[in-house]
């Protein structure tokens, strides 16, 4: 009885400056879009995206196309959740985690979401070097340290909004890819039907199928985006009326995410699969660019890879730190100096640095993204389980917790993702590959 | 029945808020006092604690140490948790107010460390 009534007197924290200033403004809603489409690109497609997509082309034609449906269901379902969550709680998710399992159960989704992020924070930043690398035909081992800085720069010194909005606009320019598959694709049909029907011909190791669909949920679903879109809508401090926005903007980021990922595989599958080309280096990921729009073409593929990239790694690294402070209530964000919050900028360093470190031992970015994309998508269970908990759980959501149809497709979906994860690792054991 | 507060629920593991409406931890343990001579009597709650170390203090002792390694590489000279007296709590909701600044309570320990050794060498830190 306290309980309830001690959660509904002060469930307005953090949001009494909103609604003291008069509720919503239009402009506030332009962001709040730009903070969707951001986490669509920076999430759905990253250089994580843009390798395993162009990988699973080259390779599978269009038998992997039915995997973004599923990521993008399941991508727009729990970042829904993540939103909901946080506006309804006026806490961010892994603050509400913690307190709802205890600070020794949070541990679980805390230390394997960090695992992923530290993993996707080099996945970016190989991105972004494996880019300069091409146009100014330097190692890109370094420029890996100066992307770094590059990052943590503008985390340092630009405001939220600003940040949010340039690596918005500037992933736009991925769209060259949409371009690549409508001059590419002869046969529409088989594109359109390929979405929802999967097709196993040319699969000739199972395993390797499987690993492959793990690495594209991991691609599409990066744990660290869920943190990330629920520290946003804390930091633009959404209210009650903002539940709309948040489903919309859950939605439109996501359909923009996935209509791109399409593209590259299509595009993929219509220059790379027929010349039997395989994409272990970066400059196989440019083919499809160049072969279809040329200079031009390789131009704007290098330009959106390099956006998607810093977008993404941006938010990893920054969600990184989120996650470790809202576990322990420590400050974050980017309102105010630096100084204000010493700790959420040294964490955000630390991800940076292990993301050089691990970019300077000399592995091989390619294998290593298609690698980092699958432990993203073995950790993911370990965050959107207890998300589900908390979602769930009357006394923290009131009216606002699971409808049975979310419940349903996040259940769905969470099954596929162990599934496919458990069938996985002995058939890549057994065929040594792992 | 409606004064009941159950500790577990809804003190442990909230966020602190100071007085200047900082987010100053989490409620990592609490410290409660027992009679010895009448374990009839209550337990008093004494205060909450929070930060270097208190969420490490219950674990196995690898853990303990590593956890204190590591403040002292972040340049904490003496990890140790702040004990915030339940007097000070005002109140208790989605977070636990209290009625100190952070200052006062002894929460810039670990901030105040960070920002000596990396982020106030920094150029704007």
């Amino acid at each position: 009885m306290a309980r309830e009534q001690a959660r509904k007197s002060t469930a307005h924290v953090g949001r009494t400056r909103e609604e003291e200033a008069g509720g919503a403004n239009p402009l506030r809603r332009v962001s709040a879009l730009a903070l969707g489409i951001l986490a669509g690109i920076g999430g759905f497609v990253d250089f994580g995206g843009v390798v395993t997509s162009t990988q699973a082309g080259a390779q599978y034609r269009y038998g992997l196309i039915w995997t973004i449906v599923v990521g993008l269901i399941g991508f727009a379902v729990f970042a829904e959740m993540a939103g909901r969550v946080t506006i309804s709680t006026g806490r961010t998710m892994y603050d509400v985690i913690r307190d709802r399992l205890g600070a020794r159960l949070a541990l679980l989704p805390l230390v394997s979401t960090t695992i992923s992020q530290i993993l996707t924070v080099f996945v970016e930043l190989a991105g972004m070097a494996l880019v300069a690398g091409w146009l100014l035909k330097v190692s890109y081992l370094l420029w890996i340290p100066l992307c770094a800085v590059l990052v943590w720069a503008i985390i340092w010194w630009a405001g939220f909004e600003l940040l949010d909005n340039t690596a918005a606009l500037l992933g736009l320019t991925m769209m060259v890819a949409v371009a690549v598959m409508i001059s590419t694709t002869k046969d529409w049909g088989s594109l359109a039907a390929a979405t929802v029907h999967p097709t196993f011909s040319g699969v000739r190791s199972p395993a390797a199928y499987l690993f492959f669909v793990i690495s594209l949920f991991g691609a599409y679903m990066t744990p660290y985006q869920f943190a990330f879109y629920s520290s946003g809508v804390m930091e633009q401090e959404w209210n009650a009326s903002d539940f709309l926005t948040n489903r919309v903007v859950a939605i439109v980021g996501t359909a923009f995410g996935a209509v791109v990922t399409l593209a590259l595989m299509a595009g993929a599958a219509g220059i790379l699969f027929p010349r039997h080309a395989t994409v272990s280096t970066f400059a196989a990921t440019v083919v499809p660019a160049s072969v279809t729009l040329g200079a031009v073409g390789i131009g704007l593929f290098l330009c959106g890879t390099f956006a998607v990239s810093l977008g993404a790694g941006l938010e990893a690294s920054m969600s990184g730190s989120y996650a470790i402070m809202q576990y322990y209530g420590w400050d974050w964000g980017k309102k105010g100096r630096p100084g204000k919050a010493p700790l959420f900028h040294f964490v955000v360093i630390l991800f940076l640095v292990v993301g050089i470190l691990i970019g300077e031992t000399g592995v091989n970015p390619i294998a290593m993204t298609t690698f980092a994309m699958a432990v993203g998508a073995v950790t993911l269970p370990f965050s959107f389980i207890p998300l589900m908990i908390v979602a769930n759980d009357r006394d923290f959501m009131g009216e606002q917790r699971n409808s049975l149809g979310t419940n349903l497709a996040a259940w769905l979906i969470l099954a596929l993702l162990t599934v496919v994860t458990l069938t996985a690792i002995p058939l890549l054991i057994l065929s040594g590959s792992l | 029945m409606s004064d009941y507060l159950d500790l577990g629920e809804q003190v442990l593991d909230k966020g602190i808020v100071s007085a200047d409406g900082r987010r100053s931890g989490k409620v990592d343990d609490l410290l409660l006092e027992v009679d010895d001579d009448d374990m009839a009597k209550p337990p008093r709650v004494v205060g909450v604690l929070t930060g270097p170390g208190a969420l490490a203090e219950d674990s196995a002792r690898p853990i303990r140490m590593l956890a204190r390694l590591f403040y002292r590489l972040l340049g904490v000279s003496r990890p140790e948790p702040t004990l915030i007296p339940w007097n000070k709590v005002t109140r208790i909701g989605v977070v636990v107010e209290i009625g100190l600044d952070r200052r006062e309570a002894g929460l810039e320990v670990l901030n105040d460390a960070v920002s000596r050794r990396f982020i106030g060498r920094l150029p704007g830190g």
